[in-house]
């Protein structure tokens, strides 16, 4: 009995590591190890070709320069491009944007969700027909929008005219606007995540305590005034990961932009992610794309560790062998 | 939640609502059946005047048919190697105590959450001048099964938790391994997972677009939607074929989801309340 105390906990070690082994290789190289890569490229001008990846201090005569301290801002070169590329400054905006309009998503699927959390069997079909756009790829949605927003043919445009919101000789061209384009892929974009975010709160409002909210109802509550101050309340973890997706998404936001803009008119659509792939693969400008990345990186760095410190107190509490009473979440 | 009967005015709104979601749908669908002629008059609103499936025929052949069989031969492998793998890590992260599971959890965590971009160099290095597996399938599959174990791993760790521990420990003082107890105790308890697992990853899989773009370069092997983004430069005026064949691209998914809506659904959720 003793003697197979001791031991277990060693054959446990191994084989947790064993069994972790092949996913933390894969893992670490695909991952892990890319995160690090990316921030020493941004500090080279590699051109996707060479074998060598140098950086830009230390490439060729420069190594004869001066100051320790004019050989480090000489490999920040990418960065202080940066900072005069106008092409940067409006992706970078366009970034924002995404962070700021995406939300809509979030609200209307709340809306939704609680418009449509009734049972039955014409509400389960309803449900699924609004939940339909989330399966698809973005590039089908990208494809079905720009054919639905298109100048002239457009049904978008024909339904406008219909109801008298566009006069007849004028053209729907929210997507060949400088100002505006980036609004539409918004708009498009938000068609599928609101469906995804109506699945998060519908699962929220199903887990609802139905006493606390009857307990309102008794209490002559109006229905306003216990979506806002009761319901919604309520739903505060559906909120939170609702949320993190939004946000997530709105840093990865790439697909739809290429299917439909590709970055135009004239660059004015670009977020941070599509102009890096521009200038890495469409421009060759490896290092140069690379410190686009490292900016979002950093953008969402606050993200992950808002994120994390949030869960540390679940995930330790959850996995480890912890008194029922000692659950305090700090 | 109380559910009271709704009345008319609701289903009226609600109908109405459900058809203006879809409107989007419906143009491409109406355009998808109609002739190039009937658009180049201007009709593109009508009814059409003959429900054409040529256009459908006609991207099919236009090279859909490979693209599609492109697309399964990276989602189906990927799914597998992500399912046994993560399923795997979980069970470890879940239910064996070792200096550092935390930190791998945050790992694994941290993974999911990144802007994925950020990783595109790096893996187009590694796949064209380290492992060589740049344009192929492989280099597909490679990517798609690291990145989302960090997701798989975080959605499986996060079931087997809920598991009794009691059963395992029996085991275990049994003499029991730990790879004979996830074979023949936790495996067989995790189907409801795995199902919801892989709805949600073979979507995602897919659906992916950016990483075919950058790890694949011959068209003999360009899965669905990098497929139809490059027919749709062929077609640029041609939108009977454009909506045809995004409707075509959007098939598979949608069947899944018809099919298996309730294991999406909950795997969606799952992974999000834990």
């Amino acid at each position: 009995m003793k003697q197979r105390k001791q031991r277990r906990p060693v054959r446990q070690l191994r084989s947790a590591w064993l069994l972790l082994a092949p996913s933390l290789i894969l893992y670490s190289l695909y991952v892990v190890f890319p995160i690090l890569f990316t921030l020493y490229l941004s500090t080279t001008n590699w051109d996707g070709l060479s074998s060598q990846v140098v950086p830009m201090c230390l490439e060729g005569n420069s190594a004869d320069s001066t100051g320790l301290f004019q050989v480090f801002t000489r490999c920040l070169g990418n960065y202080s491009e940066l900072m005069t590329d106008p092409q940067f400054w409006t992706s970078l905006k366009n970034t924002v944007l995404w962070m700021i309009m995406y939300p809509i998503a979030a609200v209307v699927g709340l809306a939704f969700a609680l418009f449509f959390h009734v049972k039955g069997y014409l509400v389960s079909l309803y449900k699924s027909l609004i939940f339909a756009p989330m399966v698809l790829s973005l590039v089908v949605v990208g494809t079905i929008w720009s054919w639905f927003l298109q100048p002239h043919f457009g049904l978008a445009e024909f339904v406008l005219k219909r109801a008298g919101l566009l006069a007849a000789g004028e053209e729907f061209s929210l997507m060949s606007s400088f100002d505006y384009a980036s609004i539409g892929v918004i708009i498009a974009a938000c068609w599928p995540h609101a469906a995804y975010c109506m699945v998060l709160y519908l699962a929220g409002l199903s887990n609802l305590q139905a006493n606390v909210i009857e307990a309102a109802r008794i209490d002559g509550v109006n229905r306003w005034q216990l979506i806002w101050h009761v319901i919604i309340p309520m739903l505060r973890p559906a909120t939170i990961v609702v949320a993190l997706v939004t946000f997530i998404g709105s840093m990865r936001a790439f697909d739809i932009i290429m299917v439909m803009t590709a970055g135009g008119p004239a660059g004015s659509t670009h977020v941070l992610a599509s102009y890096m792939y521009e200038q890495t693969f469409q421009s060759f400008r490896y290092g140069y794309g690379a410190a686009v990345a490292v900016v979002l990186f950093v953008l969402s760095l606050g993200l992950i560790f808002a994120y994390l410190l949030h869960e540390s107190a679940a995930l330790r509490g959850a996995s480890g062998k912890r008194a029922p009473g000692g659950n305090d979440a700090t | 939640m109380p559910l009271e009967r709704r009345g008319l005015l609701y289903w009226i709104f609600a109908t109405l609502l459900v058809l203006i979601w879809l409107l989007p749908v419906f143009a491409s669908v109406l355009t998808s059946l109609k002739s190039l002629d009937e658009l180049n008059r201007g009709l593109y609103w009508t009814w059409p005047e003959q429900l054409l499936l040529s256009n459908y025929v006609e991207a099919w052949n236009a090279g859909f048919a490979g693209y599609f069989w492109n697309s399964v031969l990276v989602t189906i492998p990927s799914l597998v190697l992500i399912l046994a793998l993560s399923s795997l890590n979980g069970y470890v992260l879940a239910q064996i105590e070792f200096p550092g599971r935390t930190a791998l959890l945050f790992l694994f965590v941290a993974g999911m959450l990144l802007p994925f971009q950020i990783l595109l160099i790096p893996v187009f290095y590694l796949s064209s001048h380290v492992l060589h597996t740049y344009d192929t399938r492989l280099g597909l599959i490679l990517f798609h099964t690291a990145f989302q174990l960090g997701f798989g791993s975080f959605f499986m760790r996060n079931f087997i938790v809920t598991l009794p521990k009691t059963m395992i420990e029996a085991a275990r003082l049994d003499g029991c391994s730990e790879t004979r107890i996830y074979f023949r105790i936790v495996l067989p308890l995790m189907k409801p997972a795995l199902a919801a697992l892989s709805t949600l990853l073979f979507t995602w899989i897919w659906n992916d677009f950016l990483w075919a773009l950058v790890l694949i370069q011959s068209d003999e092997l360009k899965p669905v939607t990098f497929g139809l983004q490059n027919l749709k430069g062929q077609w640029v005026s041609s939108y009977q074929l454009q909506s045809a064949g995004a409707l075509l691209a959007a098939i598979p998914p949608v069947l899944v989801f018809i099919v298996l809506q309730k294991h999406f659904i909950k795997g969606l959720t799952m992974g999000a309340s834990k």
